[in-house]
Order: C-alpha cells, then sequence, then structure tokens
C-alpha cells in the first residue's frame, strides 16, 4: 500500500514537473519541436526515460543547427551554400553559449591515398573554422583534428556513401550543458 | 682440263700444301688455347667437416653480439685436415668456369688464325663425292682454305642456335642485363655431346648496373649448353662444329 | 687426272682439315625465356642429431630446408621440386650425386646441414650446385644461437637466390605494418611486426588509438609511425629493442607521413598548419627543424633517394596530385609524374633505380613504378584498390596493400617488379601500410 502511494506520488511528480517544463514562464519561447510526452508510467526498471532538451547540451546545438556537419565535393574543401547556411546556425548558436569549445574533425572518403587524405581533411576542418570565425566563434574555442579515411561515416562504396563521408564535424568539446 | 688449268690447280695444290703444313708447324701464331679435353672443373670437395666458419655478424637484432668471433672448426668424425675456414661472410662466388677467360674481341671467322690442333681427332670425316663436289666448285685458286660457304655456315648456325636456345634462361632483374654479351666455347664430341666443359672466353658490355649479373649470367650460358646437349648436327659437317663460340645477349631480336 | 685423282682427294681433304682448324663456327643466342628454375631442395641431415633450445637438429635440417623452399617458391623465381626427396646423408652434402638430380629434371640443388657446436650455438651449412654443369656455385656456413635458427635459413636462401638470380638478398628481412579488424567506421588498428615470410609476427601497440603508416629506421631497430595517442595525431619514434617509444618533435600541428633517412640522421614528416600541408625535416636525435616545401597545395609523402642526395614526393600544387622530386635541402622542386591520372604514396627503390607509386584513375588505384626523371611508367597491379608500395632491402618485389570495395577488408600483397608472382602475404588479422625493413646483418 505505501509502495504503491510513493509511486504514485512519484508518477505524479513527473507528470506535473514534464508539464512545467513545457511551460516555461522565464525562459524564452519554447522550441517548436516537442519533447516525447510520456502518458504512461513505465516501469522504474525498464523506464522510457523522455527526452528533454537541456539548452547549451549537445541535443540542443543539434537542434538549433540543424546539423552538426557540413559536406564537401570529391577532392573539394570548398563549402557550398548548404553547408554555409549550416555553419551559420552553428555560428548563432555558438554565440549564444560562449562557453562552449568545439572541435571541428575533417574526413574524407575511401577514394584517395592514406597520407593526402589526413591532409584533405585538415584543409576541410580548417574551412568550417576559417568560416565560423569569419562569423565571430573566437579561434580560441576552435580546434581541428583530421581523420583522413579512418573513421567513416557510412560503410558502403558508392556515391550515396562516399558523399556522407566527406565532411566536417562540429563536436562539443567542454562547456555544453547535460 | 687444259694446260693453264693444269698448272693452276698444281699451284693450288701446292698452296695448300705449304699452307698445311705451316699450320701444323704452328709458325702463325694461335690466338686461343684450346682447353686439354679431360680437364675437370675444380670443385672444393672437402671432408665433411665442412668448412662453416663462424657467421660473427649473425646477431639478431634484439642483441648486439661480440661482432668478431674465431672461426670454430667443426667437430666430425672422420679426420679431417685442417683446412682453413672459408670467410664466409665475403667469400665471392667462385668462377663456374676452369680458367680465368681472357677478355677477348671477337673475331670473325674469316680472321681466324690457326689454333694448336687438340688431340688427335676421333673420326676423320667421311668424304662423300657431293659434298666434295660443292667444296671443288666454290673454292678459287687462292683463297683461304675452304670453309663453308655462307649458306651453308648459316643454316647450320641456325640449326645450332635453335636448340641451344630453348635452354638459355638469362637473370631478368634490370635492363641494363641487355648490354652484357657472354662468349662460350664449346667442343662438341660426334655423337653431339659437350667434350669437356663449356667454358666463358669472353664478355662485353659490363657496366656499374649490370655488373652483378654477370656471375649468373655466365653461369646461365654455361648451364644452357650443357642443358640442351647433347645437340644433333650433320655429322658430316662435324669438322664445322666440334669447336664453336656461342655469343650469348638478352635482347630481343626478330 | 686419273693419276692426279687420290692425290688430289687427299691434298683437298688435308685442305679441307686445314680450312677447317681456321673457321670457327660462330653462333649468336638471343632474347632467352624467363621461367622459374626448377630447383631440388632436399632436408638437411645432420651429422649428430642433438637436442637445441629450438629443437632437435634433425628436425631442424628438415625446416631449414622447408624455410628454404618456401623464400625461393615465394620469389616467383624458383620452382622448387615437390614431393619426397631422397634423403641426403652427409656425405652427399659436399659430393652430390649429379646424376640421380638431373633425372628429377632439376637445375639446381641446395644442399647442407645442421649441427650443434660446443657452446651450444648452431651451425647451419648452405651448398648450392650446378646440377647439368656439375660444379658448387656458392657455399656458407652460419652460426646462430638457436633461438635464431630461421635467420640462419634464411641467410641460405638468400645466398642461393643471389647466385642464380644476381639480385641481391633479401629474405633475412622483417615487415612492419598496421594490423587491422573490426568494422568500417570503426577500424581497430595496432602496429605489428613479423619476419617476412609471416613468422615471428608480434602486436607492438593494443589498439586504443588509431596508428598509421609505419617505417623502419635504416638500422631496422626503430620504427618511426604515426599515432593518434591523446587525439593528438603525431609521429613518434618506437624503439624495438628498448620497447619504448618516444615523440619525434613537439608540434601543436598534426605531424603525419614519417620517414627516416637513408643514414639515419633526419626523419621528413608533413605538418598540416592551418590547412595546409608541407614537408619538412628533423634530426632524428631531436631539434633541427627545418621546412623543406612551401606551397599552396598538399605536399607529403616524401622519400628519400638511397643516396641521400633526394627526395620524391607528392603534391597536389598544381591542381591534382602528382609526383616531385627535389634535393634533400628542397632546392629545385621538380614534377616528375605527367601521365594520365593523379599519383601518390611514392617510395624510392633501394637500388635507385626506380620510384614506386600509387596511381588514381579510371575508378581505380594501382600500383606502378616509374624511372626517377618520370619516364617508362609501368602499372604492376589492376584491382579495385591497391596503394601505400613499400620496396624489399634489394629493391626487386614490392609490398602493398589491397582494400576489397564495399567492406574495405585491407590485406597484403605483393608482387615482382617485373609485375609477376602477385601474391598475397599471409598475416593473422587484415593489414595495411607495410614497410619492409632493411636486410639484417
Amino acid at each position: 500500500m505505501k509502495s504503491k502511494l510513493l509511486a504514485i506520488a512519484m508518477i505524479s511528480g513527473l507528470v506535473a514537473t514534464a508539464a512545467c517544463s513545457k511551460k516555461p514562464k522565464e525562459l524564452p519561447p519554447p522550441p517548436p519541436t516537442t519533447t516525447a510526452p510520456a502518458p504512461e508510467p513505465a516501469p522504474a526498471e525498464t523506464g522510457v526515460v523522455t527526452p528533454t532538451t537541456v539548452p547549451g547540451s549537445n541535443a540542443d546545438f543539434l537542434e538549433k543547427a540543424g546539423s552538426d556537419r557540413v559536406f564537401f565535393a570529391l577532392d573539394s574543401y570548398a563549402l557550398d551554400s548548404a553547408s554555409q547556411a549550416t555553419l551559420d546556425a552553428q555560428a548563432a548558436w555558438l554565440a549564444q553559449y560562449p562557453q562552449v569549445k568545439i572541435t571541428i574533425e575533417g574526413h574524407c572518403d575511401e577514394r584517395g591515398t592514406r597520407e593526402y587524405n589526413l591532409a584533405l581533411g585538415d584543409r576541410r576542418a580548417n574551412a568550417a573554422k576559417n568560416y565560423l570565425a569569419g562569423k565571430g566563434v573566437d579561434v580560441s574555442r576552435i580546434t581541428t583534428i583530421s581523420y583522413g579515411k579512418e573513421r567513416p561515416a557510412a560503410e558502403g562504396s558508392n556515391e550515396e556513401a562516399w558523399a556522407q563521408n566527406r565532411r566536417a564535424v562540429t563536436v562539443l568539446v567542454s562547456g555544453m550543458a547535460g | 682440263m687444259d694446260k693453264a688449268e693444269r698448272n693452276a690447280l698444281w699451284v693450288a695444290v701446292a698452296g695448300h700444301a705449304v699452307l698445311f703444313g705451316a699450320l701444323s708447324l704452328n709458325l702463325i701464331h694461335a690466338t686461343r688455347k684450346l682447353p686439354p679435353v679431360e680437364e675437370a672443373i675444380p670443385v672444393e670437395i672437402t671432408d665433411v667437416a665442412l668448412q662453416s666458419a663462424a657467421r660473427e655478424q649473425l646477431a639478431a637484432p634484439e642483441r648486439a653480439d661480440s661482432p668478431e668471433t674465431p672461426p670454430p672448426e667443426p667437430e666430425t668424425a672422420e679426420a679431417a685436415e685442417a683446412a682453413p675456414p672459408e670467410p664466409v661472410s665475403k667469400t665471392p662466388p667462385p668462377e663456374p668456369a676452369p680458367e680465368k677467360p681472357k677478355p677477348q674481341p671477337k673475331q670473325k671467322p674469316a680472321e681466324t688464325l690457326a689454333k694448336k690442333a687438340p688431340a688427335p681427332q676421333a673420326a676423320k670425316p667421311r668424304l662423300d663425292k657431293n659434298w666434295l663436289a660443292n667444296v671443288i666448285g666454290k673454292s678459287k685458286p687462292d683463297a683461304a682454305p675452304a670453309q663453308l660457304d655462307g649458306a651453308a655456315a648459316a643454316s647450320l648456325g641456325q640449326a645450332l642456335r635453335s636448340q641451344i636456345k630453348p635452354c638459355w634462361e638469362p637473370p631478368t632483374g634490370s635492363p641494363a642485363i641487355d648490354e652484357l654479351r657472354v662468349l662460350v666455347e664449346v667442343n662438341f664430341a660426334k655423337d653431339g655431346s659437350v667434350r669437356g666443359v663449356p667454358r666463358v672466353v669472353g664478355r662485353e658490355g659490363v657496366n656499374a648496373d649490370n655488373r652483378a649479373y654477370l656471375a649468373p649470367f655466365e653461369t646461365a650460358a654455361l648451364r644452357a649448353v650443357s642443358r640442351c646437349a647433347p645437340i644433333s648436327l650433320p655429322p658430316e659437317l662435324y669438322e664445322h662444329w666440334k669447336n664453336v663460340e656461342l655469343s650469348f645477349d638478352r635482347r630481343l631480336r626478330n | 687426272m686419273r693419276m692426279l685423282r687420290p692425290f688430289l682427294i687427299a691434298a683437298l681433304a688435308a685442305a679441307g682439315l686445314a680450312g677447317t682448324a681456321n673457321a670457327q663456327l660462330r653462333v649468336d643466342i638471343s632474347g632467352g625465356i624467363s621461367a622459374p628454375m626448377p630447383i631440388a631442395i632436399p632436408d638437411m641431415p645432420t651429422p649428430a642429431p642433438a637436442a637445441t633450445a629450438a629443437g632437435n637438429t634433425a628436425e631442424l635440417g628438415r625446416k631449414v630446408a622447408e624455410i628454404v623452399t618456401n623464400d625461393l617458391r615465394n620469389s616467383g623465381l624458383f620452382r622448387p621440386l615437390n614431393g619426397n626427396l631422397p634423403d641426403v646423408g652427409m656425405t652427399q652434402v659436399a659430393a652430390p650425386d649429379f646424376a640421380a638430380w638431373q633425372g628429377r629434371s632439376a637445375q639446381a640443388l641446395v644442399q647442407g646441414f645442421v649441427q650443434v657446436n660446443p657452446d651450444g650455438s648452431l651451425t647451419v651449412g648452405c651448398y648450392l650446385y650446378d646440377i647439368f654443369l656439375k660444379s658448387e656455385l656458392a657455399r656458407q656456413g652460419f652460426v646462430v644461437r638457436p633461438a635464431f635458427w630461421r635467420r640462419a635459413a634464411h641467410k641460405c636462401a638468400d645466398t642461393v637466390y643471389t647466385r642464380i638470380t644476381g639480385e641481391g638478398p633479401y629474405f633475412d628481412s622483417r615487415v612492419v605494418y598496421i594490423s587491422e579488424t573490426g568494422p568500417k567506421r570503426n577500424r581497430v588498428k595496432r602496429l605489428a611486426i613479423m619476419d617476412q615470410d609471416g613468422a615471428n609476427h608480434r602486436f607492438i601497440t593494443n589498439g586504443q588509438s588509431i596508428v598509421l603508416t609505419p617505417r623502419f629506421a635504416p638500422g631496422h631497430q626503430q620504427i618511426v609511425y604515426m599515432s593518434y595517442a591523446g587525439k593528438r595525431p603525431r609521429i613518434y619514434v618506437y624503439d624495438i629493442n628498448a620497447g619504448t617509444q618516444r615523440l619525434v618533435a613537439d608540434l601543436p600541428n598534426m605531424t603525419f607521413a614519417p620517414r627516416f633517412s637513408p643514414d639515419g640522421r633526419y626523419i621528413i614528416f608533413s605538418m598540416a598548419t592551418s590547412g595546409n600541408t608541407d614537408i619538412y625535416r628533423v634530426n632524428a636525435s631531436g631539434g633541427g627543424l627545418t621546412r623543406l616545401t612551401n606551397s599552396p597545395g598538399i605536399d607529403t609523402g616524401g622519400s628519400y633517394s638511397p643516396d641521400g642526395s633526394k627526395i620524391v614526393f607528392e603534391s597536389d600544387r598544381g591542381g591534382t596530385q602528382q609526383l616531385y622530386v627535389m634535393n634533400a635541402d628542397g632546392s629545385n622542386q621538380r614534377r616528375i609524374s605527367f601521365g594520365d591520372g593523379r599519383f601518390g604514396t611514392p617510395a624510392w627503390s633501394p637500388r635507385g633505380d626506380l620510384i614506386a607509386f600509387t596511381k588514381m584513375g579510371g575508378g581505380q588505384f594501382r600500383i606502378g613504378i616509374m624511372s626517377p626523371d618520370g619516364g617508362g611508367e609501368r602499372l604492376l597491379t589492376n584491382a579495385w584498390q591497391d596503394e601505400g608500395p613499400s620496396w624489399s632491402p634489394n629493391g626487386r618485389v614490392i609490398l602493398f596493400f589491397r582494400s576489397a570495395q564495399g567492406s574495405g577488408k585491407a590485406d597484403l600483397w605483393s608482387v615482382d617488379l617485373t609485375g609477376v608472382n602477385e601474391r598475397k602475404v599471409p598475416t593473422p588479422l587484415d593489414g595495411s601500410d607495410p614497410s619492409w625493413s632493411p636486410i639484417l646483418p
């Protein structure tokens, strides 16, 4: 009996606070995306965790910027307009959370030799870094690293996979929430 | 035959006799000695106490062994004479040929001067009349001693080439090997087998890029002769192929 | 005339004799064929069977013959006789039965013996004979501590190989490479070292950090390579004996693509600074950082000529990856590759006569060779992605790695510089980035 009451109390509290987080009064307008509502209480052991986007967190960054990565044409390190738009959004978010430091990883597809790809990955990472710096992100907040072709995102040997692998990825390394 | 012709014939005969005599007496300097037929290759056959000296540099990379250890004499059951141990690391490969070949320029058959006649001929050539008729018909009175004419020599050479060439397998590791040419002298018995051993009598085209290939190249040339023997050539022409000089190179010709 | 005839015949016969004595048939034999030489390598007897730390000498005699057989066969230039070869007794080792071997169609014969010396070391005797010439071509003896008996077998194979082919030796050598395993997106890469025939394999790093492009130092005691330890991609030197590693240069930027100079005094490498990669040199003992290239393009992959006077490298300063040669001090940089396609990963042959490279084009990566002036380009392989050539110490065989389309699975392969004998080199796991050591002393 007692444990059942406790459970009900806990669950009510959870639902109440969940509801609270949906309608913050002090904070800026809530983000358009919804957090997953958890109408049914789940057993504590298996726990469906209700994700909530903590501002300044990695998830928040991904939501606000839209993407943590930009893509490149073969052998290129030029930023096309889509890439620039993504980096603009990243820059805006980074401006909001000035304590956050990032590493930009540069990557290549497998259709290049080992050492050249390390250098090309470095080019791509620096292209993204320079663009963000141009948008006001202090360079002291940005480090770069190239992985060449060592860490592909997609495993195939085809144009679709290769296009996904030619990328620069912005990784939050410190100062983010959560 | 008229008088003029008869005189001419006598002159020719006399001239031949004089020349033959002169050759026999070796008045014309021999340019090359033929090896004695029975000479064997000097193989250093030692006892089972094989001269395997200390290989002092064979320390593994993990440890530096003392570089110079005195070469031990291996013990054996047989009483070996204490021959000096071979210096292992720097021993150059032994020459396959028994003698040091002298570098010689190539000599055309027409200029080849007489050699010392070798040990008694195994057999006199059989004279068949057709051959003889050919020789008479083609020899001029004042010409050099009768030889095979161009066409006959060519076809004999081609026959010999086609029999030796399938065994010719030179080293392959560098284009500079194309510059090499090696001259091998061979004595054949009438049955086509090799008498004695073939030997290198000349080499050309050695340069810094192919020097390392010279010994294997020469060995391959000698081996080609030994592998493709016995050869098969017309016995009636034996006099013309009992002693031949083969020139080996790697260039591709037609 | 009838009276003259016998005289005539005799005289002309004499003339014929004299004529023959003058004329020597001369025959030119050109060209020739190239075929693996049939060679007999029977088990090596022992004068006295004895136990050693490496096993009984009788068993070692069998194993030494097996190593020699495998080395020679894998070179592609020999065809060891298969099957049960007759036993060779000690008396035959220096006095072979040529007729018997000739009957088996072998052209050469390798015989030897294994014995224990009073101090516990092993002596391996090695004799090479030409069966048709019935002559000894070479002999060598090797004294080793029992743990290193395999090296004596490789030295014996090298003795045979060099005498027959004219090439330098390469069997007594090692290979360092990157052992790979795991999914394509997250490969586990470990530094590994083995004898060139795959024996004595051992892992040097544990796979926690990505390691790439290891290269032997000329003294074969050290390996220079690139590691992502601490998420900072930099180059290190690993001492094989001591089992320790040290940073080559404490620089803030990514350093990679390292190689030793032939005299061991320098290490050249690439450094990426703010998106630009150039080639630098540093003293192997530390210090002396010198910049060798300074172009806006990617300059990487430097490899010294064996006399240490020049460096070949790759650069895309002209728009695409091509090969360039410069003096060792960085002067006189000139392009040498002009064929169709892109060229990378150059490696200068230890013989100095050729540069191996990866050529990219037509959807393929292929291994090729060219002269140091760029002429005579020849492609040796023809698969989807072959990359990263490394020369054997005698400049005759090229190691590289081949990746499979799709899985990206990489394996080590080798090929003769004439293009023949392309074969997979067995490794315990997958492999890439091979580097061949010099000949061991």
